[in-house]
């Protein structure tokens, strides 16, 4: 916060405002919609798990280390932008979220609502490791990656303890399942910077033990480095 | 918008909702209400305007509930509904969220609204006289059983920093709803001691707490409230 003009007034800012908007402005909010690519592959069908992974360029990772073009069929987008896809594998739904606009997450979670009164739903979120707040400081120093759960599937997902919390898509989809009396197994993934091929190995451990098949295919992770060419 | 555990009759019910402001002291004010109080959860919020978010439990009282981007909490024998909203309204839903959440009070006719609010301390300019000031509209000063001992302002003179509380006074006002609102002028940093400030001074004009200086409880979510220690490999 500078004052580049001599008797500039600044006011300080708060961090109890993040979105600066004017309602006597006219502004083109967005509008989100779904765009079916092939609707009969959930219609009439039995849906007993849906897998919710989202971070920031998540997609790219996942179509890496997860998507088999065979065996995931692309069946919905929510637009604009293709921000969110869904995948469907037999009986098992995949949702990708590419997080963007943290303020667009109470109407992305409108629109996923539709999909969440199924049997089981596992959510997977990347956060930053800077986020991670713990009184053991060993935790941050000594590990690459940290992997916390609630009503985790596996024994090393330790339980998320307060003052952490989930905010975005995740978080609203397992608060919805919670007050509606649903249980969802919620995965944490804490990463330094971006996912890379180090960062990446807790991610495809935990894919591979909740039941999906891991098959590196293509190497997606961005460099994050500008230290070689 | 909201989702109750159980059904319940609020009519009656003193309400008290947190705007968000300055040093986010109404949120951290309601959260030593919640916690000294032992308040229990009854309900979570639902809304385009709210960041969704979930944790564990915020409150040592309640050690099974978990934490939403919006919930209700109530006192059943002192008839007091507190409302705690922990994500930033997102600025083109909030007037649908404010209406919404004032017709709901209007239908489960709650006796009166008391918003809990702060605004930027370089905006007060006499700094001999208290830090607080107060907001009332004309259905609450009918029913108002103490007189308020502060600065009333009007509700059309901005308050800078005090969020979406002085939007929300002016809804209640035309939906006939009795509203207070209390604001405390507020700077940035460690606003924990504003919170416990602004709580026992609203508790001085509507009761909230059994007596006048009642030992305020910091909950479990006020841990690392700056983010963790430094870490020893940086030295």
């Amino acid at each position: 916060m500078g004052c580049p003009f001599f008797g500039e007034i600044n006011e300080p800012n708060s961090r109890a405002f993040w979105d600066d908007f004017d309602e006597n402005e006219s502004v083109n909010t967005v509008s989100f919609s779904w765009e079916y690519i092939n609707k009969n592959a959930i219609e009439n069908q039995e849906i007993e798990e849906l897998l919710l992974i989202e971070g920031e360029s998540i997609s790219n990772v996942v179509d890496g280390i997860l998507m088999k073009p065979s065996d995931f069929e692309l069946f919905a987008v929510l637009n604009p932008s293709q921000a969110l896809k869904m995948y469907k594998n037999a009986n098992k739904l995949i949702c990708v979220y590419n997080r963007r606009d943290i303020l667009d997450s109470g109407s992305i979670l409108n629109e996923v609502m539709q999909f969440l009164n199924i049997p089981k739903v596992i959510t997977i979120s990347i956060h930053s490791k800077a986020q991670y707040k713990t009184e053991n400081l060993r935790e941050i120093e000594e590990s690459f990656t940290i992997l916390k759960g609630l009503n985790s599937e596996v024994d090393y997902a330790k339980e998320l303890k307060c003052p952490n919390f989930i905010v975005g898509l995740s978080g609203g989809v397992i608060s919805w399942r919670q007050a509606n009396n649903m249980r969802t197994h919620t995965y944490v993934v804490y990463v330094d910077g971006s996912l890379d091929r180090m960062t990446s190995k807790t991610l495809t451990k935990l894919f591979s033990d909740i039941g999906y098949k891991i098959e590196v295919l293509s190497d997606k992770f961005r460099s994050s480095s500008y230290l070689y060419m | 918008m909201l989702i109750f555990k159980e059904d319940i009759v609020l009519s009656g019910y003193t309400c008290i909702v947190p705007s968000l402001g300055v040093g986010n002291v109404s949120q951290l004010s309601t959260d030593l209400i919640i916690s000294t109080l032992k308040l229990k959860q009854i309900a979570s919020g639902f809304h385009e305007a709210l960041i969704p978010m979930f944790g564990p439990s915020a409150f040592q009282h309640e050690p099974k509930a978990s934490t939403h981007a919006m919930n209700a909490y109530i006192d059943k024998e002192k008839k007091l509904l507190v409302f705690q909203i922990r994500s930033p309204l997102v600025g083109k839903h909030t007037k649908d969220f404010l209406t919404k959440f004032v017709d709901f009070l209007k239908k489960s006719q709650i006796a009166k609204v008391v918003i809990l609010g702060s605004c930027f301390s370089f905006e007060k300019h006499d700094m001999e006289s208290s830090p607080f000031e107060f907001v009332s509209n004309e259905q609450f000063d009918k029913i108002a059983e103490t007189k308020i001992d502060l600065v009333k302002n009007t509700n059309d003179e901005p308050v800078f920093g005090d969020g979406w509380g002085q939007r929300f006074l002016k809804i209640c006002t035309a939906s006939e709803l009795p509203a207070v609102r209390f604001y405390k002028y507020s700077a940035e940093g460690d606003n924990t001691l504003d919170a416990a400030m602004l709580a026992l001074e609203v508790n001085k004009f509507v009761p909230i707490f059994d007596s006048k200086g009642p030992n305020l409880v910091r909950p479990d979510s006020w841990k690392l409230l700056f983010g963790n220690d430094a870490i020893k490999s940086m030295y």
